[in-house]
């Protein structure tokens, strides 16, 4: 018979051998048979990786004090709709607070993370915490911030992700992004946030700060100036543009209609162009200089020679008719351009023939200026084979041919600096501007057209312009809009383009206003006041007393 | 007795390795949750300076600024004409 203790002792170690087994067979499972599947499982868990973008980098202007782009943080409401374990409550939520929410929600009832909203106000964000629903989660998200609105056209924005959109910070995007860096990092369950090991997979790059050319105080006071004349004229579009013409540097570039970046709800595209480079412009008068430098440049013009201008307000060359504002008799080629007589013009570019297209496009004309900012227009020169017989007078008073507005400081700036076309530049990389070896101008010609400029500041048309104790060389120009292929002699492009100098001291000034209110309007009544008070400003500004 | 005293000797170093290796691999982690925990706090306080610079552009803001002095300071733009410059010669001053 056997012992009931032996019998007890028996059950209990094939008890404990059947236990064993059954940890032995799910340990076999676990080790060996699914051992690939858990393996897997826990690399995922301690081991994480990670992509980490550098913050974007912040915009200063020339000064380097003055930010014109910053980020900041802003919130995200966000929810995971297959986890929701109230969804009435956040269905009701949803529906009074954030409608358009609710049918994305209804669509996305199974994906595992769904935005609200994003970039949500300090409003938005209280409504969500005193809602106080555990399913409504927050998150915060880096966004940019500009101080100087009026640079917005320049500077431009970013996209709801910080990608670059328009202006500087789409043209600068990889500078300003930078690159991510791949990190491994060893964690455990209890761990959280922090790691105990971490290590570099990509070495990315750290994005780094973008200094402008642009001066802010500089940029307001233009703008200002800018909004006063187009509100004084009932004007819509106008631009001003201050470049330096021996660096190309451009210290102003204004343009109206314009936006806020940091208010982009409700935004119309057109208002964030840059419409000193994505509008060109048949500029007119303006142009009379450039083909003036030609003539001069080929010899077939001296300053004093006399041109006759037939005494008349119309007149007919080879059957074309021209038209001038003052009718003029005999007078010196320099009194045609101070007086900006079309029709002396027109005699002298006559004698240019198809040599003042090459003319127009060596001065960088018809092609884009080299600045690399986006949407830039790069005008239009007709070309000789497309002329009519109209066309080398249309194109020596400046029609058949447009430019945007950084063309004609450009054009200016290379009169200024002694004949050569500058890259002009926004950002300030350092780096010394690079001349040709030769100027595309002989010194003569470049000081003849000079004298003819500083004639026209002070007995032409730029006379508002003049500054005791300062050269200032003017060129205007009032233009009729094309408008449904006919040009509107109500509706006119005033312009006046001019150098500014002191002694050392030099400066390009591009004055534009685009449709201006009033009777019998011209440049010298709309865009010379503005050229004056931009360059006062400017004067004040920079302390060249 | 010497081979005893061997035997503790080298099971004591060995035990001190162990327990210097345990050590050393706990204070790497000490350190480094130290510095994960500083960098965090490094970000909090990159959140605050954004910030304050953005409260400190609102205060700048051009606008404002300008709209202040016309109105409080009754200030009105110099014009060039007004500027007079003074030379440190000047036997006036």
């Amino acid at each position: 018979m056997i012992h009931p203790y032996k019998l007890r002792s028996g059950i209990v170690f094939f008890i404990c051998c059947l236990l064993f087994t059954i940890i032995a067979i799910n340990l076999y499972f676990i080790q060996v048979y699914n051992s690939a599947f858990y393996m897997h499982l826990a690399e995922q868990q301690h081991h994480v990786t990670v992509s980490q973008y550098p913050p974007r980098a912040d915009i200063y202007d020339r000064t380097g004090k003055q930010l014109l782009a910053c980020n900041k943080e802003c919130v995200s409401a966000f929810l995971i709709p297959n986890e929701l374990k109230n969804p009435e409550a956040v269905t009701a939520f949803l529906r009074s607070h954030f409608p358009q929410a609710v049918a994305q929600l209804k669509k996305q009832k199974r994906k595992p993370f769904m935005y609200i909203r994003r970039k949500l106000t300090p409003e938005q964000v209280n409504v969500i915490k005193q809602a106080n629903i555990p399913d409504i989660k927050l998150l915060t998200e880096s966004t940019r911030y500009y101080p100087l609105a009026c640079a917005g056209t320049v500077i431009g924005m970013t996209d709801i992700d910080n990608k670059g959109l328009a202006g500087i910070e789409l043209s600068c995007d990889a500078h300003l992004t930078g690159e991510p860096t791949t990190y491994s990092l060893d964690k455990d369950a209890r761990s959280g946030c922090f790691y105990f090991n971490r290590e570099t997979h990509i070495s990315g790059n750290p994005s780094s700060p973008l200094y402008l050319s642009i001066d802010s105080d500089l940029q307001f006071l233009a703008y200002k100036e800018l909004e006063q004349i187009l509100a004084k004229f009932k004007s819509k579009e106008g631009s001003v543009i201050i470049m330096d013409p021996k660096t190309g540097e451009i210290l102003t570039m204004v343009s109206i209609p314009d936006f806020d970046p940091n208010e982009t709800n409700e935004l119309d595209p057109a208002n964030t162009k840059n419409r000193v480079v994505t509008e060109s412009y048949e500029l007119g008068s303006v142009f009379k200089e450039f083909a003036a430098l030609a003539a001069l440049e080929e010899g077939v013009v001296t300053l004093d020679e006399e041109i006759d201008c037939k005494n008349a307000e119309t007149c007919f060359i080879d059957g074309r008719r021209i038209n001038t504002t003052h009718a003029d008799g005999r007078i010196s080629f320099r009194d045609v351009i101070a007086r900006s007589n079309n029709i002396g013009i027109a005699i002298v570019a006559k004698r240019l023939q198809h040599k003042i297209y090459e003319h127009y496009t060596r001065m960088g004309f018809g092609k884009k200026s080299g600045l690399s900012f986006p949407g830039e227009n790069p005008g239009f020169v007709n070309k000789p084979e497309n002329w009519s017989k109209q066309s080398i007078i249309s194109l020596s008073y400046g029609y058949e041919v447009s430019a945007n507005i950084l063309q004609i400081a450009r054009a200016f700036s290379m009169i200024a600096n002694g004949g050569y076309l500058i890259t002009p530049k926004l950002k300030l990389d350092g780096k010394k501007p690079t001349f040709p070896s030769k100027p595309l101008y002989s010194a003569t010609s470049l000081d003849g057209i000079k004298e003819i400029m500083e004639h026209t500041t002070t007995h032409g048309t730029a006379k508002r312009a003049q500054k005791k104790g300062y050269k200032i060389m003017c060129k205007t120009g009032t233009a009729n809009m094309l408008v449904n292929g006919e040009y509107d002699k109500v509706r006119n492009l005033y312009t006046c383009a001019g150098i500014v100098e002191r002694d050392d001291y030099q400066r390009v000034v591009v004055a534009f206003v685009k449709e201006a209110t009033g009777y019998n309007l011209f440049a010298a009544t709309v865009a010379v006041p503005l050229f004056e008070r931009v360059t006062e400003a400017m004067l004040i500004h920079e302390r060249i007393i | 007795m010497k081979r005893s005293l061997f035997i503790s000797i080298f099971v004591a170093t060995h035990l001190s390795f162990v327990f210097l290796q345990i050590h050393k691999h706990t204070q790497f982690i000490k350190q480094s949750f130290s510095k994960q925990k500083n960098e965090r706090l490094l970000a909090s306080l990159e959140v605050k300076k954004q910030h304050l610079t953005q409260e400190l552009y609102i205060a700048k803001n051009h606008n404002a600024i300008q709209e202040f002095a016309k109105t409080h300071l009754n200030m009105a733009p110099v014009r060039l004409g007004q500027i007079k410059k003074v030379s440190h010669h000047d036997p006036s001053l």
